[in-house]
């Protein structure tokens, strides 16, 4: 079993999991903001990329690619209170849980991106990826670095964990 | 204190939720002023070129990512200022090549085209300078729409944008 206080007495100070959440969360939660803005900004660029993925109805392309933006907006929001929350304690009960839904929801979408550039990459599409508002082609390299970001996730969260298990 | 599972999903759901309720309203709203059959490619291709392509007349740059869409709807020429080895080696597909040296010479290969046609020039890199050359000389001739991929095809084989060659394996 992993022994949490060994991590949170580094230096005598509950140091660790606290930068990690600062950091990583912030990191994270930066970037899920951005991404939904330059979206939200190039909508119809946007738009566009969903188009070429083929895989929503039509009727729901347009919805689509302004909820999208939005949801990660908010993602990057709610990380960002939640990490802020659990760090400094305050505000524990809509904290925890907004911090551990945003990480889920944040982790979902990055995997459900990824599936979604595996199955274009499988069809042989030429899809601009969307991400970031790049107007790269969809590739294995996308996908890489959905992984990547999804072990960033998976950090931020594991930190987020040693914050709880000393909050108990 | 524990963490309450149930507001973990109450609060997911909820951003879920708020989001689609944005998407459907923010999406009324963007298409308000557009016809009904806001839904079909042509009406969000007209916008998303009316956007992010200019579409005044004269010589003007565009950037990678707008001649990709101008490429992938045939709304643009492609004309390849390069040499003729280079452009057999690697090349925007269905791009005429045209040398800003040889233009007058090989300018009949824009025949087919009306003078109004939308072109795209470009050429190796941002360095190169006979896309500009190139884009001038057509000006001169009568061309009205003219842009140069300033960029140039190293950026777009960097995109990995289509691209064709007349050698295997490339």
């Amino acid at each position: 079993m992993w022994d949490f206080n060994r991590l949170k007495k580094c230096n005598g100070i509950y140091s660790g999991w606290r930068y990690g959440l600062v950091l990583g969360g912030t990191a994270i939660a930066v970037m899920w903001i951005v991404s939904g803005g330059i979206k939200l900004h190039n909508i119809w660029m946007f738009l566009d990329s969903v188009m070429q993925f083929n895989l929503l109805p039509h009727w729901m392309l347009g919805p689509f690619s302004v909820a999208l933006p939005i949801a990660e907006m908010m993602i990057g929001c709610g990380l960002f209170l939640g990490a802020i929350s659990l760090v400094f304690r305050r505000c524990m009960g809509v904290g925890r849980p907004l911090f551990w839904a945003t990480l889920g929801l944040g982790m979902g979408f990055l995997g459900v991106f990824s599936c979604a550039m595996a199955i274009a990459i499988y069809k042989g599409l030429s899809v601009l990826c969307g991400c970031f508002g790049g107007t790269d082609l969809v590739g294995w390299g996308s996908i890489a670095r959905n992984g990547v970001l999804i072990g960033g996730h998976f950090l931020v969260g594991w930190c987020g964990f040693v914050g709880q298990q000393e909050s108990l | 204190m524990q963490l309450n599972h149930k507001w973990v999903w109450i609060i997911g759901l909820s951003i879920l939720g708020v989001s689609i309720g944005i998407g459907l309203v923010g999406w009324r709203y963007l298409t308000a002023e557009l016809p009904q059959d806001t839904l079909q490619d042509t009406v969000i291709k007209q916008r998303l070129l009316s956007t992010y392509i200019p579409m005044e007349t004269g010589v003007g740059q565009v950037d990678v990512a707008q001649a990709y869409l101008l490429h992938r709807y045939q709304l643009a020429i492609f004309v390849d200022a390069r040499v003729d080895y280079a452009h057999q080696r690697l090349r925007i597909p269905s791009s005429i090549r045209l040398h800003p040296k040889e233009y007058f010479f090989l300018k009949h290969r824009l025949r087919p085209y009306d003078k109004t046609q939308l072109i795209v020039v470009y050429c190796h890199s941002i360095q190169c300078p006979l896309s500009t050359q190139l884009a001038e000389a057509m000006r001169q001739d009568g061309f009205v729409s003219v842009y140069v991929m300033h960029e140039g095809l190293k950026e777009w084989f960097k995109r990995k944008f289509p691209v064709e060659s007349d050698y295997v394996g490339l």
